[in-house]
């Protein structure tokens, strides 16, 4: 998979002539399949028209270029954008199924779709976040779970996303200067987009809390930040992140309790019989 | 609404399993219990609160709406025939009867709207309930094989009686006590009966029923099955089902979890085979439910009556191979 991280502005273009050149300018090697069917994750943070309209320009043109390929959005925000053309995927409000999680999270659940074919493409605005410092394609692929699992750590939540649900094109974009123009990062590489837009606004990706947390399982990938946009935002401070992991760890102590107990009320039960049982294995009673 | 009056014929092992599950359902009266052991059965009745105790099974007519049939294997088709015949529901243990035949006089002779139900408890287990939703999803695509293995030292089993070692009471050796597990969730991931069925089995010696099986099935579509039980060994006790993309396994020993592989899921691709982390079920308690609930609303039971004659038929089709003595 291709890491390369690529940066488009709006320039003199208007807004659907920039989008054209984005897509034009993507590598071949990052589409699907013809017939594989496509989904278009919409970013719920920082959302604004130029997300939608970047999530629909993305859609039509696959429409155009994969003929015969479904394409179905997954829009997680309370209200959904309307999105004439396509279906929506009901990420959210299908069936679902638990798998299990990374360190501690027991388990995650996830849509059953999921285990179907499908290329995923996320489409996000970007800015900046207590917990994350910065918001991007990674905040934006976990939203789906953090419906699903209301009652688990978000960190978590993001590191499972990525590793169950990770992008196969990761779409960034804002507005920033003077005047203001559009800015778009694209990238196969969720972590490579969301890496460059860490460093983009001053900071160093690796320190970045969630993905340090995805390098507890998997390097990250080296990228080159080439001259891009700048994103017009500051991140938020280090200590608002050191506060929200306070609470980060406290939602994770509660879910790890509300999976403990129940399971050890259940093994209590079970003591008399596995007594029973090994005193019959001794030969000291018949079970 | 009306409490259903449960009443249990065979307080046995397997009965000592039931029981603790079925306290305080919803909807549901304990209402008597049979045993020929009428100290163990009135032991049971105490424990439970089940106010009505006899020897006799069928002083439990008039007083039971449905019953609990847990007495060896033998003797379901009599005692079955007859509470069904007087308009009482039956949720019987399996092997729900000792050959296809007599399961369909059973069925014959329900009145008055009484159903039947083999008690093949592992289709409530939760990886077994995820394993059949997962094939049933196309996930893995057209369904190519079923292997597994199911069995472990007769020893080390908790049995009440010796029924099992006696023909005349078990119908049969570990194909019909075990292997009817197993045999019932082949079918019921298959779709129906086998085209072909293969046996091979052994006697230890001194046993009069097999104490090891084999089974190869073809079904009608191509998909095959093969699996092995015993008294003998201790066998993985865990079914693997593939498909054209992908397999998942289930474990008898890790009930929650269920472990899946689909080349074709987008999940799969970005991190290969997963585990299905499954939220905890009693068998026994969902089985009840099922039981009573498909009672109540006239749905369909998960065990169908063609099911369970194709699992019965499939031990027929074995037992007509004669098993061979060890030496």
């Amino acid at each position: 998979m291709s890491e390369a991280v690529l940066t488009h502005t709006q320039g003199d273009a208007d807004r659907p002539q920039a989008l054209a050149g984005l897509w034009a300018r993507l590598d071949d090697a990052i589409w699907p399949d013809h017939g594989v069917p496509i989904v278009i994750q919409v970013g719920v943070a920082w959302r604004s028209a130029l997300v939608l309209e970047t999530a629909r320009s993305l859609g039509e043109w696959l429409a155009a270029h994969r003929p015969g390929s479904r394409i179905e959005i997954v829009d997680a925000s309370g209200t959904p954008a309307k999105w004439p053309g396509f279906e929506p995927a009901g990420w959210t409000v299908g069936a679902t199924v638990p798998v299990s999680g990374l360190g501690a999270t027991r388990s995650v659940t996830v849509p059953a779709a999921w285990f179907e074919p499908f290329f995923l493409a996320t489409v996000t605005g970007a800015g900046p976040a207590a917990d994350t410092r910065v918001s991007g394609p990674l905040e934006a692929q976990a939203e789906v779970l953090f419906a699903l699992n209301p009652s688990l750590p978000r960190g978590a939540l993001r590191a499972e996303a990525h590793r169950l649900g990770r992008s196969d094109l990761a779409v960034v974009c804002g507005r920033s200067g003077t005047p203001l123009r559009d800015w778009w990062l694209a990238s196969a590489s969720d972590l490579a987009a969301e890496a460059a837009l860490a460093a983009a606004c001053g900071l160093d990706p690796a320190r970045l809390p969630t993905l340090a947390r995805v390098a507890r399982h998997e390097p990250l990938p080296l990228f080159e930040l080439t001259a891009g946009p700048a994103p017009g935002f500051r991140a938020a401070p280090r200590w608002r992140t050191a506060l929200a992991s306070l609470g980060e760890r406290w939602t994770g102590a509660r879910a790890t309790l509300a999976n403990d107990v129940p399971a050890v009320r259940r093994n209590v039960k079970r003591i008399p019989g596995l007594v029973r049982r090994y005193a019959a294995m001794l030969g000291l009673a018949r079970e | 609404m009306t409490a259903l009056r449960l009443g249990f014929v065979g307080c046995g092992a397997i009965t000592a399993h039931h029981l603790p599950a079925l306290r305080g359902l919803p909807g549901v009266a304990l209402a008597a219990a049979a045993d020929l052991d009428l100290d163990r059965a009135s032991a049971m009745a105490r424990k439970f609160g089940i106010p009505r105790v006899c020897r006799d099974p069928y002083e439990l007519l008039g007083h039971v709406d449905a019953i609990l049939l847990a007495t060896p294997n033998a003797t379901h088709a009599q005692i079955a025939t007859e509470f069904l015949a007087q308009g009482v529901h039956v949720l019987c243990e399996k092997p729900v009867t000792t050959s296809a035949e007599k399961l369909d006089r059973m069925l014959a002779a329900a009145r008055s709207g009484a159903r039947l139900m083999g008690a093949h408890s592992m289709r409530f287990l939760p990886n077994m309930a995820m394993l059949r939703r997962v094939v049933a999803s196309g996930w893995l695509g057209h369904l190519e094989s079923v292997s597994g293995g199911h069995g472990g030292p007769y020893e080390e089993g908790g049995q009440r009686t010796d029924f099992r070692r006696n023909p005349q009471l078990s119908g049969g050796g570990v194909l019909i006590d075990v292997g009817v597990h197993f045999l019932d969730l082949t079918v019921w991931l298959a779709g129906g009966a086998p085209e072909s069925v293969e046996y091979r089995a052994t006697l230890a010696p001194g046993w009069s029923v097999e104490t090891d099986a084999e089974v190869a099935l073809v079904f009608p579509d191509g998909a095959r099955a093969s699996l092995a039980f015993s008294y003998s060994r201790a066998l993985e006790n865990a079914l693997t089902v593939r498909g054209r993309w992908g397999w998942v396994r289930a474990s008898l020993g890790q009930p929650l979890q269920l472990t899946v592989f689909s080349e074709r899921a987008a999940v799969c691709r970005r991190d290969g085979a997963q585990e299905l982390v499954l939220p905890h079920v009693n068998m026994y308690r969902a089985q009840a439910e099922h039981f009573v609930n498909a009672l109540r609303t006239g749905e369909e039971f998960l065990i169908r009556p063609e099911e369970m004659r194709a699992t019965l038929g499939i031990v027929d089709a074995c037992y007509r191979t004669q098993p061979v003595v060890t030496a």
